[in-house]
């Protein structure tokens, strides 16, 4: 979790402003929506990647991101792999049976679509810490004022942000707790533990989530929050050169990226299709 | 004449469940005075302190009558408005601060209210400096210890510019030194800003020596209030209702004092003139404790053997350092230190929530870590700060009885422990409430119940005393008492109340930055004061009296009032 939180360093990203990292964020959404190809999308995520480098934000962090959507991930590709689209196109596509479970083929290039499908997401994935964690929230929230979202939403936004870690922290602590009443949840089987094994953490949790809310209004209302006068922020967001030049290369990259897809059409299909036809072949 | 900087007028607040807060309180509070507002928990004080800035009734709802006022307008019902002119802090550091960084945390207010850029850098600046954080605008305040965090919760109601500040129990969760920090910033306040200071305080010493005025609740209602000197004056009533009592005061009245001193300081003197005037008398030289104090002969239950610990954060942090101990059968040890110290890290490797980067934990001989969790758990029992971070069964009794299902106790000997583990903790006429319908001190009393009910070895208590009241501080070190004494239970307790210390524990061992810095009967290691110092930790006020008196023949090691007065008579 806390691989979305803002951790303070002096780089390159640091100093950007969050509205050139919000552009990034936007434009990695683009290409998810828009580009609709594996190859472009691993370039998209190395070239991400070098963001994450410059920003110094420990590509352990990514390990964690992409841990943490395993099972969705698994999901998609075993479900598109015994069940791929059953369009026309997609039936013509169909080649390489991998293996079967009784009568139900796992198909090589359901299980492709599927990576697809997870890579996709990591597009997104990869371009969020790149914001929060080298954002801090104050410029963030003064960002959001300059696209004149009013301050209340983009407080919740930030309070979220700020929440996150906290329940990560407080499930923690809970989980020790009922250890210590001999409750070992990862020890009990999988049925035990999706029927009752949660109970004992999760009613804890949102007890506290809850004493907690009940104080953060009581501290929210006492500083004045929601005063009916135009907020002002004393953080400045306005765009520098470096802000300017990397806002560039962000859209020559998307502009390339669309481009590239709209004038030859799937690369990784076509990549597929020949790599099959050559191992008939052999 | 002179218009009150607080006037509550015959207030009363009931809360939408029928609970009654305030019952017809009136009270006016001049400008610039300091008052602390005193009381067991429930008596009314949080609910008297959010009156102030009308977070009652207005975001907290109920039903109130009369009226409150600031500087002779009536509380707003928008409370943007009273922002300005009353500052909150609230008892818990971690739920009121906002931002990521303490100059972002000051500006909070201020940008709320609209107030421009340059102004609002300015009093940033003169906030800093007023609760001497010069030069930490840029820090975290996750990187700020418990006193750091609640200067900076009061700098950010000072960019605010209030004439008014209201503190709920801020130091409730600090160590001394954070509670000398709050307490001297908020003293400075008062004097070179003449702001006026409403403090709901359980810690009467620091309210001794810091407070015009104290105000004392119970029930709702105002029992007592009054100059500092005159309140503590009336012992009585305030040991009915559970107010601690100053030592010093205490020791004065027993021994029948004209005079009513509530400091060190002002006991020492007036110590001093008896003494010289011989007319008290030291009629004994030693405690006759000190020597057998921690005289315990069973067996080693728990050991620490070169015991190193440290945390991957960035940079790593070396939270225990070659640490070695032998804990014995039957042993009531007190684990004291400042803050980040090692305490808890300590005990975490005692119930193998943390394992060794050097080092060895051993429960009768064997390695901590080779325990499974449900074998654990009946053997070493450790009971948490937060009562609210296990509790989560529809009644008192199905929370016991679930630790002794988790460690497999047949379901016939059940009721039988869980009935035993609730009268043990006064609680068996509750045993079908809904636990969080209990009390916060009746919810802690239930965690310790259901730790107890699996009857282990050892019993750990982290910090038990927080958020506690006198009396509740008391009641939960009397049941460790009880079942070290009637089941021979190992208790480990750490806290940072040294009076707690001074009265139960008979081997303390205090810790600072990861090493064991003193271990011995208490009597012994509270003569250690420099060493002591080191680790934030000061003797009760008892104890510093005797030590600060030795030279007429008191003895050094004098733990309790009792003692004092049974030693130094007229």
């Amino acid at each position: 979790m806390a691989a979305i939180e803002f951790v303070k360093k002096d780089t390159p990203i640091h100093r950007l402003q969050p509205l050139t990292k919000l552009i990034l964020l936007i434009a990695s959404l683009v290409v998810m929506v828009a580009v609709d190809d594996l190859f472009l999308y691993v370039a998209w995520i190395l070239m991400l990647l070098v963001w994450w480098k410059v920003g110094k934000i420990e590509l352990g962090r990514f390990a964690g991101l992409a841990r943490l959507l395993t099972g969705t991930f698994l999901f998609l590709v075993v479900i598109q792999g015994f069940m791929p689209p059953s369009s026309p196109e997609w039936k013509a596509r169909l080649h390489t049976v991998l293996f079967s479970v009784g009568p139900y083929p796992f198909w090589l290039e359901g299980g492709l679509f599927g990576l697809t499908l997870v890579i996709r997401v990591l597009c997104v994935v990869a371009a969020i810490p790149i914001f929060t964690m080298t954002s801090p929230l104050a410029k963030i929230a003064a960002t959001f004022a300059r696209l004149r979202i009013p301050f209340t939403y983009s407080y919740v936004f930030l309070s979220a942000l700020r929440f996150v870690p906290f329940v990560s922290w407080t499930w923690e602590m809970i989980r020790d707790a009922q250890k210590l009443r001999g409750f070992d949840m990862s020890r009990l089987p999988l049925l035990d533990r999706l029927r009752r094994g949660y109970v004992p953490l999760i009613i804890p949790l949102f007890i506290s989530l809850f004493r907690t809310s009940d104080s953060l209004e009581i501290a929210l209302s006492s500083r004045a929050f929601g005063a009916p006068v135009k907020r002002t922020y004393v953080e400045s967001v306005g765009l520098g050169a470096n802000d300017v030049l990397a806002i560039g290369v962000i859209l020559v990259m998307l502009i390339g990226f669309i481009w590239l897809r709209f004038t030859y059409g799937s690369i990784f299909w076509p990549f597929v299709a020949s790599a099959e036809h050559g191992l008939w072949r052999f | 004449m002179v218009q009150p900087s607080i006037k509550i007028d015959n207030v009363s607040f009931t809360y939408p469940d029928g609970t009654v807060a305030l019952a017809g309180v009136s009270l006016e509070v001049e400008k610039g005075q300091f008052v602390a507002i005193m009381g067991p928990n429930g008596a009314g004080k949080s609910t008297l302190c959010l009156l102030l800035n009308g977070i009652i009734p207005n975001v907290v709802t109920g039903t109130i009558s009369g009226t409150v006022s600031i500087a002779g307008s009536v509380v707003s019902q928008q409370v943007w408005k009273n922002a300005q002119r009353v500052g909150m802090v609230l008892q818990d550091p971690e739920a009121q601060l906002l931002s990521p960084d303490v100059r972002m945390e000051c500006a909070f207010g201020p940008e709320n209210l609209g107030v421009e850029p340059p102004e609002i850098e300015r009093r940033i600046a003169w906030a800093l400096n007023a609760v001497g954080m010069d030069g930490l605008s840029d820090r975290s305040p996750k990187d700020l210890s418990g006193g750091q965090k609640q200067r900076l919760a009061l700098a950010a109601c000072l960019t605010m510019l209030p004439e008014v500040l209201v503190l709920d129990e801020p130091t409730s969760q600090l160590d001394p030194v954070g509670t000398d920090e709050v307490f001297a910033v908020v003293n400075d306040l008062r004097r070179n800003h003449n702001i006026t200071v409403v403090m709901a305080e359980h810690k009467s010493e620091e309210v001794a020596q810091f407070a015009d005025q104290v105000v004392v609740l119970d029930k709702g209602r105002i029992v007592a209030k009054g100059p500092t000197h005159d309140v503590f004056g009336r012992i009585p009533l305030l040991r009915k209702i559970g107010v601690k009592v100053p030592p010093v005061t205490e020791a004065a009245s027993e021994l029948r004092f004209d005079t009513n001193p509530i400091t060190l300081s002002e006991g020492k003197e007036s110590f001093v003139k008896l003494l010289k005037a011989h007319v008290l008398q030291v009629h004994e030289q030693t405690t006759n404790r000190i020597e057998n104090s921690n005289d315990c002969d069973g067996e080693i239950v728990l050991e620490a053997r070169a015991l190193t610990h440290e945390y991957a954060s960035q940079p790593p942090f070396t939270a225990l350092k070659d640490v070695n101990l032998a804990i014995r059968r039957g042993e009531f040890v007190a684990v004291v230190g400042q803050n980040g110290a090692g305490k808890t890290t300590l005990v975490k490797h005692f119930v193998g929530q943390l394992k060794a980067t050097n080092g060895q934990v051993l429960f009768e001989g064997r390695d901590v870590g080779a325990f499974k969790v449900v074998d654990l758990a009946p053997r070493i029992g450790l009971v948490l700060q937060n009562p609210d971070h296990q509790l989560f069964a529809m009644s008192a009794g199905e929370e016991v009885a679930f630790g002794l299902r988790n460690i497999g106790t047949p379901e016939g000997e059940i009721d039988a422990k869980v009935n035993e583990a609730l009268r043990l903790v006064g609680l068996q006429e509750k045993k079908s409430h809904f636990p969080f319908r209990l009390s916060f001190g009746d919810r802690r009393k239930l965690t310790v119940a259901a730790v107890v009910a699996m009857r282990p070895t050892v019993l750990i208590l982290d910090e038990p005393t927080t958020g506690q009241d006198f009396l509740g501080r008391v009641d939960i070190a009397e049941i460790a008492k009880r079942l070290n004494h009637e089941f021979n239970t190992t208790i480990i307790m750490i806290t940072h109340d040294m009076d707690l210390v001074a009265k139960y524990a008979r081997r303390t061992i205090a810790m600072g930055k990861g090493r064991v810095l003193l271990d011995g009967p208490t009597a012994v290691v509270f003569g250690e004061s420099v060493i002591l110092g080191e680790t934030n930790v000061r003797p009760p006020q008892i104890t510093r009296l005797g030590q600060e008196i030795s030279s007429y023949g008191v003895p050094r090691g004098i733990l309790t009032v009792d003692e004092f007065c049974r030693i130094v008579r007229r």
